[in-house]
């Protein structure tokens, strides 16, 4: 058997996220993973034989769907700067977005890009799924079987992990994978508390990245682009200065850093059948959301502002937060 | 649940949490420890004696037990 093929049959994790998603891969089990993402957007364009054979030359990911051409993931961005417009998204605080008839055709076209088709049937991949709000989320059903539906037609054996407990799988090795992981991304802040790997509690907040974005562009007359564009370029979670945006990126950040930290410590309180933990336990912090400096600081003041009902030994972030999930879906893949 | 079951419960978990210590490979010792989990509870500390359904049993034993006596 030939290197590449020999790769081509390992299993795979797969990072499904509202604004990115990842796939993770390792040579062999002995290496460390490498990831490939696309931005999890798109934007469409009126069809034309002019503009088929441009984005053909240029080499663009792009699709014709009816009469019109659909430009979808990174290059996406890319054509949003130059037209000024708002990409499109799939997804929607987690799950295919409802709104956007897109939705399903343009996933299939970002995933079939990321996998391929599966070098032998019934090849393992694993993908993350979104925890239920705690309003109860009825959509997660029917995401995880579209996605699971396009990752079968490339031939892959598919299962679904939680986000969060990806999260706990990927980074808390030196914990024996007891602690709570937390995926803070675009369109959710997922959450899983787990003991020795077995998930006790997940749930999501539906206040995330997206959240910040908007409302932010909402109150200054931004685009929410341009919002996410400084937030993810020079923005810290430091206080307010003298700049508008960034003065309205702070109390957006702050509202979903409070949001996470009440709503973490009130659903493990009321948690009846909480097993007896005998020692104290890591918080893991990761995706894009988790970034920018000042954000562990606040999450730190927040949850000790008010007594924690079980003990914290360290909360960090994920050092490679992009990747966690994808990195903690690989794993459980391999497996 | 009783507590010498919980007790029995902890002191399996510590053991797994011991032996998987002594496994340096992040994939091995999650693999170990979900294997090992897979069959297993978790000791949960919040569960109590069923007081009311014990009493009850007692109450019922003794009133069988007068109820023989009175009638030899």
């Amino acid at each position: 058997m030939s290197n590449g093929e020999h790769e081509s049959n390992l299993p795979v994790g797969l990072d499904v996220g509202t604004s990115r998603i990842v796939v993770a891969r390792s040579a062999d089990k002995a290496h460390p993973s490498q990831y490939e993402s696309q931005l999890n957007a798109f934007i469409t364009m009126p069809y034309s034989k002019l503009a088929e054979s441009l984005l053909e030359r240029e080499g663009v990911f792009h699709e014709v769907s009816g009469g019109e051409l659909v430009v979808t993931g990174n290059d996406a961005q890319k054509f949003a700067e130059v037209f000024h417009v708002e990409t499109r998204r799939p997804m929607f605080r987690g799950v295919l977005n409802p709104q956007e008839p897109h939705s399903l055709a343009v996933m299939r076209s970002i995933i079939a890009r990321l996998l391929g088709k599966a070098g032998v049937a019934g090849r393992k991949v694993f993908f993350s799924v979104p925890a239920p709000c705690l309003e109860g989320d009825p959509a997660i059903a029917y995401h995880e079987a579209s996605i699971r539906q396009i990752l079968k037609q490339l031939g892959f054996d598919a299962q679904a992990i939680q986000e969060g407990l990806a999260v706990v799988f990927g980074e808390m090795s030196s914990s024996n994978y007891t602690g709570i992981g937390i995926s803070c991304g675009s369109g959710l802040c997922n959450v899983c508390l787990a003991v020795l790997s077995v998930p006790v509690i997940s749930f999501a907040v539906p206040k995330a990245g997206d959240f910040i974005d908007t409302q932010a562009a909402a109150v200054t007359g931004e685009l929410a682009t341009r919002t996410r564009v400084q937030k993810e370029t020079n923005f810290a979670v430091n206080g307010l200065s003298g700049d508008l945006v960034q003065n309205a990126l702070t109390v957006y950040y702050d509202d979903v850093i409070q949001t996470l930290a009440n709503t973490l410590r009130s659903t493990i309180s009321s948690t009846q059948r909480l097993p007896k933990l005998d020692q104290s336990v890591p918080i893991v912090l990761s995706g894009g959301t988790a970034i920018p400096k000042g954000f562990l600081k606040r999450f730190t003041l927040a949850l000790r502002a008010e007594d924690f009902p079980i003990k914290i030994s360290e909360i960090r972030v994920s050092e490679d937060p992009l990747h966690s999930t994808a990195r903690g879906a690989l794993m459980a893949a391999l497996c | 649940m009783t507590a010498r079951i919980v007790w029995k419960q902890r002191q399996s978990v510590r053991g797994i949490e011991k032996r998987a210590r002594q496994t340096a490979d992040p994939l091995e010792r999650l693999r170990y420890v979900r294997n090992q989990m897979d069959s297993r509870d978790l000791p949960c500390p919040s569960q109590w004696w069923p007081v009311r359904r014990i009493a009850a049993w007692i109450s019922a034993a003794i009133g069988v037990a007068l109820l023989v006596w009175r009638i030899r």
